[in-house]
């Protein structure tokens, strides 16, 4: 077999692997897609149906009704933009400083935002909750927003981006006289797309996911999130597994359109031109 | 006390004339404190979902609409869990509600950490209400330490559901309440139906690990006394075979799912509704999920019994919390939450049993006779202000025996020996 | 990377200078996160850390105990057993994790037919609902119903009790934790493959250089400050595995599955012990803290920061 030939048949066969191993991706999505159109006791039927014989498309208009839906979409959109305008901001200027930059104590104080990454959230739940009572922030956005903009996972990721980034660009500037706020935004951020998408998407991700915290520190339901808001969907007696799934299913859909989005940017690496091979 | 010096203090001629006219048109009567013309807010945190959700509103609704110095908002969490870690969040912090529900086996840890106050320093002054009004099961669970600490929400009792059509397919007859553990027994092996390994159907089932009802049921006790036990009675010999039997349904006979199983499968209301499981013992609030069954026809009967018939008795509770800067508003609430017109919101539904005798008596509120009849042998298990550090324990232990990693018997004296020394401590 | 090691007697007046030069611009860049970092993050930390010294049941105030917490966890059987939990569930679970998801991201940073949708496939497990995802898995796991079994069955092997025994029930769910991660970890590779000059790979190809030697000379080295960042999240990560436990087996059956932090969190919010918990807490930071020491150390030998 001619090495052609056998590059092909690895090929196909690696092929075959990944869309097998991408179905068994979709099995929790088309699980949630088909229990959100059946009727309450067709979820556990055995053997399990696919399609109840009577879809309930009405779920979804019905998730609206039984919690207010709507207003937490609102709520978690609203903290997601302005978590991740807080978080680009912070973490690329603080992660430039981290990788390009020269000054005492810098590995000490990058050992430290990443030591605080080591503390389980349970723990500083209640601190930060006093913080936030001492503010008078409780049951406003600002809680919501203002401390996970400081999550150090955001500085570590753009660190670790920018110093993959080759350095003969930037010296070359440097010695033309830029100064760092030039080099960032005219060389370095043109260069970092994937990574600002990444964070983005994860930030976007971290924002709908949580609970805990929203839990925590909003009572009045309409500022709640949405992670907290679907959970009203189990019940004090049994859990509405069909609404809950319609529900889930709306909101898992942004950020999968975000996501299909991010991926415009996700080309097959950078075209750099006037650096040797 | 000096709420009612300060209304004193300001324009009460013509407060106290509308007060007056305003209680008498609405024709609820309020105490003479509450004279004074601001609004009090309180708040009240619950549990439940959001069908749950929207009958805590409702009760709001109805509330308001009955007096005008009292506004309540409602913090309500999805799960018992999310309103613990609120409850603690907020106490640490420094601003607990000023209503807190609370389930039944937590209430002595709680109690005991001063967080509530006692009804007899909040009903101190109150002529017209009584704990009698109540029954005694309930308000003996809301009991730890001669103090009682909230008053009754509602409680449940357990019976027997069953799968009509499984029956009749099988050619048994139907459950009747004079059954016993035998009766139980053999028919629940004649409906568990299997292909090779696997089983298709269990022929019954509850929710988790409980054995505590079939000690009762065999004549024995679980602990010396329900109040902060000091000693463990689950050696004895009649107690043993309670839990042998019990457990054994599980191992021996497997004519019911694991609790694991059961949590993998879906619930057991669910498998019960998907006709996977013959039977199920369960309490009042299933009938709300199984009023939507189309596929079969089912009922409910009194449960079986050996020795004597026994219940464990589930409660839920509204305590007015001791750090409560509105402790007579948040007072006037609770009466009014646990009176004819609250019991009415939450008892309603169907999910569970009226605490309140007159609540009882309504024709509305009329509850299935297998479960009024439970509510004569139905007790409380424990009220423990250990109960956090000894929940684990039990459930470890338990687990073990349903792995068919020890018997009964040893888990009986593995429990004596860890529990009691805590008891004592 | 500027050495830390300074000369004996001190360093040349030259080379401190050279070291402060970027100062004022440094502060300029870390100073909106800095501060926001000391409030929100370090504090509570630091206030965490004080609370291993005190007995504390949320309710009362905290009563210090100075070391009797610690000395409790070192005589605490289960927290020992939870640790070793844990330390199974981080072998398991991170280097295989870590090796698929990076074959994925190589694999999937071609223009292939279909690639969009591979990579949104992949993806789809790490949005989709916690509660859906368990829902699925416990139906796969599951002895009598579940698709594993059944698929096992056809080649004559008996029903095996994923998560109702407690030898398979750590590894179904590493085999969960890996399956559900793998399209976070993959997306983080992928846009650390963006950072790859195209141009290194045409010309590799034109001097006839396979597809594997393309990886180990090209990709590997150039990928690796991201290959760090995941392996060092990754572990962090699986020590404070706690959502995958709560949601599925409760740290059953009997304990097998507990981890550390579902330990803490039983201890802070069920068992009325904040200060024992955060005892708990610090003794992980200490062990995760040096594995990350110890990573930062070997980076060194496999890193390559250009």
């Amino acid at each position: 077999m001619t090495s052609r030939t056998r590059t092909r048949v690895i090929d196909v066969v690696i092929g075959v692997i990944l869309w097998a191993g991408a179905l068994t991706m979709l099995l929790p999505f088309l699980w949630m897609l088909s229990t959100s159109l059946k009727p309450l006791e067709d979820v556990f039927a055995w053997p399990p149906l696919l399609i109840s014989d009577r879809p309930l498309w009405r779920n979804y208009v019905d998730v609206f009704d039984m919690v207010p839906l709507a207003q937490f979409f609102w709520n978690t959109t609203l903290v997601s933009v302005a978590r991740t305008l807080g978080v680009l901001l912070t973490s690329i200027l603080a992660g430039y400083a981290f990788a390009r930059m020269t000054f005492p104590g810098r590995d000490l104080i990058f050992l430290l935002y990443l030591a605080t990454m080591m503390v389980p959230d349970q723990v500083t739940l209640i601190p930060t909750f006093v913080i936030i009572r001492n503010l008078h922030w409780l049951d406003t956005y600002w809680a919501l927003i203002v401390p996970a903009i400081f999550n150090p996972f955001g500085v570590f990721l753009m660190r670790q981006f920018l110093l993959s980034l080759p350095r003969d660009l930037t010296e070359a500037a440097k010695l033309d006289g830029a100064n760092h706020w030039q080099i960032l935004w005219g060389i370095t951020m043109p260069l970092s797309t994937a990574s600002i998408v990444t964070l983005t998407l994860f930030t976007l991700m971290g924002a709908w996911n949580d609970f805990l915290w929203p839990l925590i520190v909003i009572n009045d339901p309409q500022k709640q999130m949405l992670s907290v808001g679907l959970s009203y969907f189990q019940d004090l007696y049994f859990t509405n597994w069909p609404l809950l799934m319609a529900a889930s299913v709306l909101a898992m859909l942004p950020i999968v359109v975000i996501y299909v989005i991010a991926q415009r940017f996700f080309v097959e690496g950078i075209a750099v031109t006037g650096i040797k091979g | 006390m000096s709420t009612f010096t300060r209304s004193f203090n300001r324009r009460q001629a013509i407060g106290l004339g509308a007060a007056v006219a305003a209680t008498a048109g609405t024709g609820v009567l309020l105490p003479r404190r509450t004279f004074a013309q601001e609004t009090v807010n309180i708040t009240w945190a619950t549990w439940g979902g959001a069908a749950q959700a929207q009958l805590y509103t409702q009760a709001i609704e109805l509330f308001h609409a009955a007096q005008d110095t009292i506004r309540v908002s409602n913090i309500n969490s999805p799960d018992f869990e999310a309103h613990n870690q609120r409850t603690l969040t907020n106490a640490a912090g420094g601003n607990p509600a000023d209503i807190v529900m609370q389930p039944g086996e937590l209430l002595a840890n709680y109690a005991a950490q001063g967080v509530f106050e006692p009804v007899s320093s909040l009903a101190a002054n109150d002529s017209d209400w009584s704990v009698d009004d109540y029954f005694e099961n309930p308000i003996g669970a809301m009991t730890w330490n001669d103090e009682v600490w909230g008053l009754p929400k509602d409680f449940n009792v357990n019976a027997l559901y069953f799968n009509k059509n499984a029956f009749e397919e099988a050619g048994l007859a139907l459950p009747t309440s004079d059954w016993t553990w035998d009766d139980l027994l053999t028919n629940a092996q004649a409906l568990t139906s299997r292909d090779g390994a696997r089983v298709e159907r269990y022929g019954w089932s509850d929710g988790g690990i409980a054995p505590w009802q079939w000690v009762w049921q065999n004549g024995a006790e679980i602990f010396d006394q329900y109040q902060d036990p000091t000693e463990v009675l689950l050696t004895d010999p009649a107690a043993v075979e309670a839990l042998t039997y019990y457990f054994n349904l599980f191992t021996e006979e497997k004519v019911a799912p694991s609790p694991s199983e059961l949590t993998q499968a879906g619930g057991r209301q669910e498998l019960f509704m998907a006709g996977r499981t013959a039977m199920l013992y369960d309490h009042r609030g299933a009938t709300v999920p199984f009023a939507q069954i189309t596929n079969f026809e089912w009922d409910i009967v009194e449960m079986a019994h050996n020795v004597e018939r026994g219940g464990t008795l589930a409660f839920s509770g509204f305590c007015v919390s001791s750090g409560s800067q509105q402790k007579e508003a948040a007072w006037e609430f609770v009466k009014w939450l646990t009176g004819v017109d609250g019991v009415s919101v939450f008892v309603g539904g169907g999910n569970a049993l009226p605490a309140l005798k007159a609540a009882a008596e309504l024709p509305e509120l009329a509850v299935q006779e297998p479960f009024r009849n439970a509510v004569d042998y139905s007790r409380v298990v424990i009220q423990s202000q250990r109960y956090a550090e000894i929940a684990p324990i039990i459930s470890t232990e338990f687990e073990s025996v349903i792995l068919g990693k020890e018997t009964a018997e040893q888990a009986a004296t593995n429990l004596k020996d860890k529990l009691e020394p805590i008891f004592n401590s | 990377m500027a050495a830390r090691s300074s000369t004996p007697g001190g360093m040349s007046f030259g080379r401190r200078l050279r070291r402060m030069h970027d100062l004022p611009w440094a502060v300029l860049f870390l100073a909106p996160s800095f501060l926001g970092f000391a409030v929100f993050t370090l504090f509570p930390v630091l206030y965490s850390a004080y609370l291993s010294f005190v007995d504390w049941n949320l309710i009362r105030d905290p009563v210090w105990v100075g070391f009797d917490n610690y000395r409790k966890a070192f005589n605490d059987p289960l927290f020992w057993k939870v640790m070793r939990n844990t330390f199974s569930y981080t072998a398991g679970s991170v280097p295989l994790g870590m090796a698929l998801s990076l074959g994925l991201a190589v694999l999937l940073n071609r223009k292939l037919r279909g690639v969009e949708i591979l990579r949104t496939l992949y993806f789809l497990p790490v949005v989709s609902s916690g509660v859906a995802v368990a829902m699925v898995w416990r139906w796969l796991y599951e002895p009598n119903f579940g698709l594993i079994n059944y698929v096992l069955s056809l080649v004559g092997i008996d029903p095996i009790g994923w998560l109702t025994t407690t030898e398979w029930a750590m590894p179904a769910i590493i085999l969960m934790s890996v399956w559900k991660g793998l399209g976070q970890s993959m997306v983080i590779f992928l846009a650390g493959l963006q950072s790859i000059p195209r141009q290194l790979y045409e010309a590799a190809e034109i001097d006839g250089a396979s597809r594997w030697q393309q990886f180990w000379d090209i990709t590997r080295p150039l990928l690796s400050p991201t290959t760090f960042f995941v392996l060092v999240i990754s572990i962090i990560g699986s020590f404070q595995v706690f959502s995958q436990v709560y949601v599925m087996t409760n740290g059953g059956p009997a304990n097998s599955t507990s981890t550390i932090v579902y330990y803490i969190y039983q201890k802070g919010f069920n068992e009325f012990q904040m200060g024992y918990a955060s005892t708990l807490s610090w003794l992980l930071f200490a062990v995760i803290f040096a594995f990350t020491l110890l990573q930062m150390r070997l980076q060194r030998n496999w890193v390559t920061y250009d």
